[in-house]
């Protein structure tokens, strides 16, 4: 059931660009779902689907054409600097500072996201230990590989501590192993009490571990729900399978 | 705005610039040293230079029958010229070219609008040395010798004339005795001009490829004129005469500028240029980090994500580029007291400026708006470009632009006491130049002053306004058109071909011989630049022709306001040209060596016809109204896109007297083309005008002389045809609505608090 104080909650959301060589573009078209308290809400979608549209909005990087999102009670129109205190973004496709080290950077994320001047030393070495950066902790940003880079981003994305975690195709890019230590993480903050809302268009991860799946195709939600309540509604087993019939339904 | 989060960004971004080795390196340190660095080189060039004239003997010859008696002259003069340095006044000289010396070895600034010491060369040091040539043609070939002079006894003059006269072959000027190119390198230079029967004649051989060779014969040369003098005097003295007929009235220039102030006048044309240039360089650098950097990376997305106001990022990157600005203005202040204010470096004269504390201060104060204007200007570039290499491409006009409206202060006889004082940029230019020479126009100052703080405050608020815009971050994402290319990415790509072409038009007839000429720079620009170009950009971007070239019918009405149009556009550019004379005065001497150059009275009217009317109507509007126009027909406004292909048509005719005029004609045209929707009525306007224009300057029909009320009455038709234009308009098709709220979705829609 559905509810306007879920952690998340989204109702009509649009979103419309004009492109210069296209005109308009509707990247997302009237999309509704929530996500509960603790819980990972997955959009699965194929690339161009609208999915980081969506989450761009839910994070106020984008400003939606029509519609309503709201974050832990505020409005992403109205109130998007108390929606960003709640949020942390992750984006296979956002960077961190090259000539900053990874202490800087997790400790400038977490001022000037409002974390406690007095509590960031305390909260960066927190950081560093949970995710094992303390001989890289120095170093900076572009000295390091790009297992080190993932980890100094994640420590980031939780700098401020929110109860909110946005995580934009988190796995792209990334090899089997790296990809496996980012599930965990998930799981793991899960167990936290994160509510955690991520996007991807591999069909095993959404599977393993989504509590629920939407499904986007061409800025449109076809379906949401667990796994099971979308096996019944198709009739297949596998998320693949799923994910092709409700494509072939739409189309 | 918390002002606690701004410092917090600010440092950041300060922290990453300075750990950047690029930035660090043409942010800091080229600021610091270039000043020093170009004066040390000045100082050294000049003591070398000084050294080198010290020391070197000039070897010479002397051949001819009459060449013991120039022996003795040179002698005679070199005992002059030891006598030592004369007063500072000019004796005004008749005008043989010998007797002037080479203006490019003075040792005074180059371009000196007042020339000081041109009589001091005839007294300067130098040593020469006279040795044997057998054959002193190879012996200046090989570098034995510096120079030679052959010296002819008057009768043995009078004979050659003859046979030259005879024998028909040579050319006019040589008759006259006056000069004759020998080859490629030498001259031949007479001390005579018209010649009496009689007259000994000395001819002096030099190379003028050779720095000795050009310099110690021009000194040698000073030293027999000096000699001469000496010798006619005393001929006129002999038979009553004590003063000389040339001077009936003495003729003297005095100088009463101080060293300092001549020195700060040349000084104070190259500082604004500097100045801008290296403002550019640093923050430019800078700026590409600071937000184009930051697109490409990905981070300026993690920092949007975050609980910062975007006001309060926006304040933080304008504070770390005026950061940038502001260190490099106030270096070259400090560099100027220190080296030239409190003398630290010995300089030479012409470089021996006195810059008092109030002058820095104030020379400081008037760069603030520019390091505002130039880091705001900065940051668009760089919010607007998808990356880092598309802003460096965008960087390239806007140097260019800044440097030409910087080089104002070049321009002669331009005061801040015009129009200029309120033209961002050109006026500070001038107000340097005026500073550096102890003039202080304050009330001027204050006007160039609030010109450029409006310029300041406008460019910051449109800078903010495109950080402040989605497009910073979805612009990443519209890849499609650049995975595509052909016709999609064109709008994106068009600027850029008309920059390349542009850079052709310009550099081009300076380093090609045959562009020198009329005809050849003609064919090079129409059929090689702008036919060519707008093939090209069909073939490469996959282009519908017919759409690209806006190939439509046209209705009847249309036609007629074309023809109305014709003589009231250039009637009413007149004004335009009036106008724009306020702002940069020409010598008309200047407009009238150009029409005689651009319109040759040798060429058949046919010709000047096909050449600057037809031609130009046809090509020149194939690539302006056709590609340029559908290139940017969707990315601008219709009334900003007219101004923009207006003014980039007008920057392709090169010279910047005729910018304001074409820039006008090209607005006229660009509206005809937006209102018909096809290039065939531009055709016929551009032609129509060109013609029209010719034909009266052909004919001596000078339109500045007819009454103001006559061009007045031009005014109703001129709007008559426009009216009828919108009256029966057939609009391009895919325009942009005139105002934004009409479009869907719109692109540019500002970004969350």
């Amino acid at each position: 059931m559905t509810t306007v104080n879920d952690p998340v909650f989204v109702k009509d959301l649009t979103k419309t660009y004009y492109d210069e060589s296209r005109g308009p573009v509707h990247a997302v078209r009237q999309i509704g779902f929530t996500c509960r308290p603790g819980e990972i809400f997955g959009l699965l979608g194929a690339n161009g689907a609208g999915k980081t549209t969506t989450l761009r909005m839910l994070t106020t990087i984008l400003k939606p054409s029509a519609g309503t999102a709201k974050i832990m009670g505020y409005d992403v129109a109205e109130e998007p600097v108390e929606v960003r205190r709640h949020v942390g973004f992750y984006s296979a496709t956002t960077a961190l500072y090259p000539r900053l080290t990874a202490r800087e950077t997790i400790e400038f994320f977490a001022r000037i996201n409002g974390y406690d001047a007095s509590r960031t030393p305390a909260r960066v070495d927190e950081l560093v230990e949970r995710f094992g950066i303390e001989e890289y902790a120095r170093a900076r940003i572009d000295k390091l590989s790009s297992g080190m880079k993932q980890k100094v981003a994640i420590a980031r994305t939780l700098a401020h501590d929110p109860p909110i975690l946005v995580f934009d195709e988190p796995t792209v890019g990334l090899d089997v192993l790296n990809a496996l230590e980012m599930q965990a993480i998930l799981t793991e903050l899960k167990a936290q009490g994160k509510t955690i809302l991520f996007s991807t268009h591999i069909m095993s991860e959404a599977e393993k571990l989504c509590d629920r799946i939407a499904i986007i195709h061409e800025g449109r939600i076809l379906a949401s729900g667990t796994l099971e309540a979308l096996r019944e509604r198709t009739g297949a087993h596998y998320l693949e399978d799923i994910f092709v019939s409700f494509i072939q339904e739409a189309a | 705005m918390n002002r606690a989060t701004i410092g917090l960004l600010y440092r950041n971004e300060m922290r990453m610039l300075l750990r950047d080795r690029r930035t660090v390196v043409l942010s800091i340190l080229l600021p610091l040293l270039v000043l020093p660095a170009i004066l040390f080189g000045f100082k050294f060039m000049n003591e070398w230079r000084q050294e080198q004239q010290d020391t070197t003997t000039y070897r010479y010859a002397v051949v001819g029958a009459y060449a013991d008696s120039v022996r003795t002259l040179i002698a005679r003069g070199e005992l002059r010229a030891a006598d030592g340095p004369a007063e500072n006044v000019d004796l005004v000289e008749n005008g043989d070219p010998a007797e002037t010396g080479d203006p490019a070895e003075d040792g005074g600034p180059a371009g000196n609008a007042e020339p000081a010491d041109t009589g001091d060369d005839d007294r300067q040091p130098a040593s020469f040395l006279e040795v044997e040539a057998a054959v002193p043609d190879s012996s200046l070939a090989s570098g034995d010798l510096d120079f030679y002079l052959e010296a002819l006894t008057g009768s043995e003059a009078d004979s050659l004339d003859l046979a030259r006269a005879a024998a028909d072959t040579t050319e006019p000027g040589d008759e006259a005795g006056t000069t004759e190119p020998e080859d490629e390198a030498g001259v031949v230079v007479t001390v005579a001009d018209e010649r009496y029967p009689g007259v000994p004649v000395v001819r002096v051989y030099y190379r003028a490829n050779r720095d000795d060779s050009r310099r110690g014969s021009a000194l040698l040369v000073d030293r027999l004129v000096d000699a001469r003098k000496q010798d006619r005097a005393e001929a006129l003295r002999v038979i009553g005469l004590e003063s000389d007929p040339e001077e009936v009235i003495r003729l003297s220039r005095v100088d009463v500028a101080t060293p300092e102030q001549a020195a700060g006048f040349y000084f104070g044309r190259l500082l604004p240029l500097l100045l801008v240039f290296l403002t550019l360089t640093g923050a430019s650098v800078a700026a590409m980090d600071s937000v184009a950097g930051e697109k490409e990376r990905g981070s300026l997305e993690t920092l949007l994500t975050t609980s910062v106001r975007r006001i309060e990022i926006i304040a933080a990157k304008q504070m770390t580029i005026l950061s940038v600005a502001l260190f490099i203005t106030l270096a070259q202040a400090g560099n100027l007291f220190v080296y030239l204010g409190l003398g630290l470096i010995e300089l030479p004269a012409e470089l021996d400026i006195e810059v008092s504390p109030v002058a820095v201060l104030v020379l400081f104060v008037m760069y603030i708006p520019v390091a505002i204007v130039v880091s705001s200007l900065l940051l668009l570039i760089s919010a607007y470009a998808k990356t880092y290499k598309e802003t460096q491409l965008y960087l390239l006009p806007v140097f260019l632009g800044l440097m030409v409206l910087t080089a104002a202060g070049l321009l002669p006889a331009v005061s801040l006491r015009s129009l200029i004082a309120v033209v961002p940029v050109a006026n500070v230019s001038v107000a340097v130049r005026e500073i550096m020479v102890g003039h202080y126009d304050i009330p001027m100052l204050l006007v160039a002053c609030a010109s450029m703080l409006l310029a300041a405050f406008l460019m910051l608020r449109w800078s903010s306004r495109m950080l402040d815009k989605e497009r910073l971050v979805t612009a990443q994402d519209m890849d499609e058109a650049d995975l595509a290319g052909g016709a999609a990415l064109f709008p994106r790509r068009v600027l850029l071909w008309f920059l390349g072409m542009w850079a052709i038009v310009i550099i081009a007839p300076s380093n090609v011989d045959a562009l020198t000429r009329l005809e050849g720079q003609w064919a090079f620009n129409m059929f090689g630049i702008f036919f060519l170009g707008s093939l090209l950009m069909i073939r490469v971007h996959r282009l519908d022709w017919r759409q690209a070239l806006a190939i439509r019918p046209v209705r009847p009405q249309v036609w007629l306001a074309v023809l109305l149009l014709v003589p009231s556009t250039l009637l009413t550019g007149m004004f335009v040209v009036e106008l724009s004379s306020v702002f940069l005065p020409f010598p008309e001497e200047m407009l009238e060596q150009f029409a005689s150059e651009l319109l040759p009275e040798d060429f058949p009217l046919w010709q000047i016809m096909l050449m600057m009317a037809i031609t130009p109507g046809i090509v020149e509007e194939m690539a302006f109204r056709g590609l340029l126009l559908h290139g940017l027909h969707r990315r601008l406004r219709p009334v900003v896109l007219i101004l923009v292909v207006g003014v980039i048509f007008g920057l392709f005719h090169q010279a910047l007297f005729r910018i304001i005029p074409t820039t006008y004609l090209g607005v006229v045209i660009t509206t005809v083309a937006v209102l018909s929707g096809s290039i065939f009525p531009c055709m016929l306007l551009h032609a129509g005008n060109n013609a029209f224009a010719f034909l009266l300057y052909r004919y001596g029909v000078e339109i500045e002389t007819w009454p103001p009320e006559l061009l007045l009455l031009n005014l109703p038709v001129f709007f008559f045809a426009l009216y009828l234009l919108y009256r029966y308009r057939t609009p391009y098709p895919g325009l942009l609505p005139f105002r934004k709220e009409v479009r869907e979705g719109p692109a540019d829609e500002r970004m969350q608090p």
